[in-house]
């Protein structure tokens, strides 16, 4: 906010998100003041345990939420210098798939299974783009082409249960790229794919992200497809920002319990590990969460304080925020830590 | 090129389907000749007036095909014959009314079945997909419909309409379309969670076209299956409510009106019970057979089309 690198315009600006589900038991702040910003051109990862809050943010950004879900008064979605949360529907319709594009977890079910893929692309550019059929169906086949399905002139024609699950989903973001959007929010896009297919979808999208030169939230619980992709990550837990700050710097110095949990989580190569470490205790609920910090009753820092008061998110140096109270102590055993594994 | 060549596969999968299954090959067989009676009725049964002879000595075309003319003034039933093959009744030919009457089965059958079945998904999908206090009015609503006995209901809105044939269908069309709607709402509920309809909606998709081409067309077998059954018993109910008097006028080619003729027949003459028995056994075989053929093909459709049997 303060100390901003001004030549970096932010594309999407999110402040003070709140969404909350309105249910019998009690409302559900499953997002619940997030503030991040998206820079154009720049892939920001948005990393957390399920229940955290990252799935629902994305799809409020895109106002897709079931009619449980409110957003808050006071939250903004500053998409390029509009309030989302200002624009009527149709003006809505006219962002999503055009400007701003989702691509989902599952490519199984995230494709209509009566129509042929062809028929899908062609659908989202006739929406959005003033074209004949003809043109968009070979619009179609060149964005297969381009996101790497051999044959795209025959698999236009096919139907989607006639195609493996990479070619599915590169099915998809042939079609959620087809209008070129600005910003592509893709929720978990690699979780059900195999590894080696998750490699090739994630390099997939970096190369097409250079080449229209789109902003990408990448949103995954998964730390590692964090670590190769995404050049800003923020951390979510419990429906609030945990840890911000550029990629490199998470990894090496996170601040924050909760990162430093995730990190530890996975498992590595270079030393000798008997058990895998896990956060202990579970997602709380989001009904219950404890009172003060969401995190403290998981956490290892903890002292009387977390219980009583949430911390604020604090920038603990240039550009890196911790909503931690004793992220130096953080610090401190991390120092400890690699001290030891240096010995 | 590759798609024709698949829906041909489709196509024969549904064929060998359809054929490998006997009660499914008889209840097409019947539909076709039904239909194949309907278009040809003018040839099957000659619309003319063989009492009436015009300026050239043939006999007289009728102005209005379905209705039945008198042949005979002879008001008992005329047992079969070669040239009245199913007898005479009421000074009618029945081979006549069969014939003209299964194209007013058609026509009350599909007329209603369509238009009730498209009122019904219109609710249902409406109901089904926008949920909340939308859908909670119109169930409400549809349970009222659903409260009140079909025929009971049909008969007092023909009462209060008017009698006739078209009144009739305007009644079972009224009191017609919550089957189709409940069922519907049921499956877009359903399929409304899926991913892609999500997905579709992220793409900026209006809401009328997520119902009409992302949803509806992954829920519609159930709906047409339905419709399908539901065709033959509404042409028992319009049989039925033409019985009671209330729907087609005297004399029109409809089964069920000339069973209405019966009425004074049906129990046979003193000593033999059965000696009106044509009068009853042709227009109801007719209905039966008809009956029967929508359920078959209904089924056969069923089958078909049940993912969990493929």
């Amino acid at each position: 906010m303060e100390v901003r690198t001004l030549e970096r315009k932010p594309l999407l600006t999110v402040r003070n998100l709140r969404t909350y589900f309105y249910t019998e038991d009690g409302v559900v702040k499953a997002v619940d003041g997030v503030d991040f910003e998206v820079y154009e051109g720049e892939t920001l990862g948005i990393v957390g345990e399920s229940g955290s809050g990252k799935s629902v943010t994305s799809l409020t950004i895109l106002r897709l939420l079931d009619p449980k879900g409110k957003i808050e008064e006071g939250s903004e979605i500053i998409f390029n210098g509009k309030n989302l949360l200002d624009l009527d529907d149709d003006e809505m319709r006219k962002i999503r798939g055009n400007e701003i594009a989702m691509i989902f977890q599952e490519p199984m079910v995230a494709l209509n299974p009566v129509f042929t893929i062809g028929e899908q692309i062609m659908e989202a550019i006739l929406l959005h783009q003033d074209v004949d059929k003809k043109t968009a169906r070979q619009m179609a086949i060149d964005m297969l082409r381009k996101v790497g399905i051999p044959e795209p002139g025959k698999r236009v024609d096919e139907y989607p249960h006639e195609l493996s699950g990479g070619m599915r989903q590169r099915a998809m973001i042939a079609m959620a790229l087809s209008c070129r959007p600005k910003l592509l929010i893709a929720d978990e896009p690699t979780t059900a794919l195999d590894v080696t297919i998750q490699a090739q979808i994630l390099e997939l999208m970096k190369e097409l992200q250079k080449e229209y030169g789109m902003a990408i939230i990448l949103i995954t619980h998964d730390v590692g497809v964090i670590a190769e992709n995404a050049d800003r990550v923020v951390v979510m837990y419990g429906g609030k920002v945990m840890e911000t700050a550029d990629v490199k710097t998470v990894f090496k110095k996170p601040r924050h319990p909760y990162t430093w949990g995730l990190l530890n989580a996975i498992p590595r190569l270079d030393i000798e590990q008997d058990r895998l470490y896990s956060i202990p205790g579970m997602v709380p609920d989001p009904l219950h969460f404890p009172p003060g910090c969401r995190f403290s009753n998981r956490c290892e820092f903890k002292e009387e304080k977390c219980n009583i008061e949430m911390p604020n998110l604090v920038e603990v140096e240039p550009e890196h925020f911790s909503r931690c109270f004793f992220y130096k102590k953080v610090e401190e055993a991390q120092k400890i830590v690699k001290a030891g594994e240096g010995a | 090129m590759s798609e024709t060549k698949k829906q041909n596969t489709e196509f024969k999968r549904v064929m060998r389907k359809i054929f490998r299954n006997p009660s499914a090959v008889l209840g097409f067989a019947l539909l076709i000749f039904f239909i194949l009676v309907a278009i040809f009725a003018p040839f099957i049964a000659k619309p003319i007036n063989p009492m009436m002879l015009d300026d050239d000595g043939n006999p007289m075309k009728l102005d209005n095909p379905y209705i039945m003319p008198i042949i005979t003034w002879s008001s008992e039933p005329v047992p079969p014959s070669a040239e009245h093959p199913f007898g005479m009744i009421q000074g009618r030919d029945i081979f006549y009314g069969v014939v003209w009457g299964t194209r007013t089965a058609f026509f009350i059958g599909l007329t209603v079945t369509i238009i009730s079945t498209i009122f019904g998904i219109i609710i249902g999908s409406i109901a089904g997909y926008y949920g909340g206090w939308v859908d909670e009015i119109l169930m409400r609503i549809t349970d009222v419909f659903m409260s009140i006995p079909f025929l009971l209901a049909a008969m007092v809105l023909t009462t209060i309409l008017g009698n006739g044939l078209d009144k009739v269908m305007i009644a079972m069309t009224v009191f017609g379309w919550m089957g189709a709607a409940r069922l519907i709402r049921a499956n877009i509920l359903q399929v409304k969670e899926e991913q892609f309809v999500l997905a579709a909606k992220a793409l900026g998709v209006k809401d009328f076209f997520i119902i009409l081409r992302h949803i509806l067309p992954n829920t519609i077998f159930p709906v047409l299956i339905q419709a399908s059954m539901r065709m033959g018993s509404l042409v028992i109910t319009a049989a039925g409510l033409s019985f009671l008097g209330l729907g087609a006028p005297l004399g029109y080619a409809d089964w069920g009106s000339m069973l209405n003729f019966t009425r004074n027949w049906i129990l046979g003459t003193s000593g033999s019970t059965f000696s009106y028995w044509y009068a009853v056994f042709y227009p109801g075989m007719a209905m039966v057979l008809f009956v029967l053929a929508w359920n078959l093909v209904g089924d056969a459709l069923r089958d078909v089309f049940d993912p969990r049997l493929k």
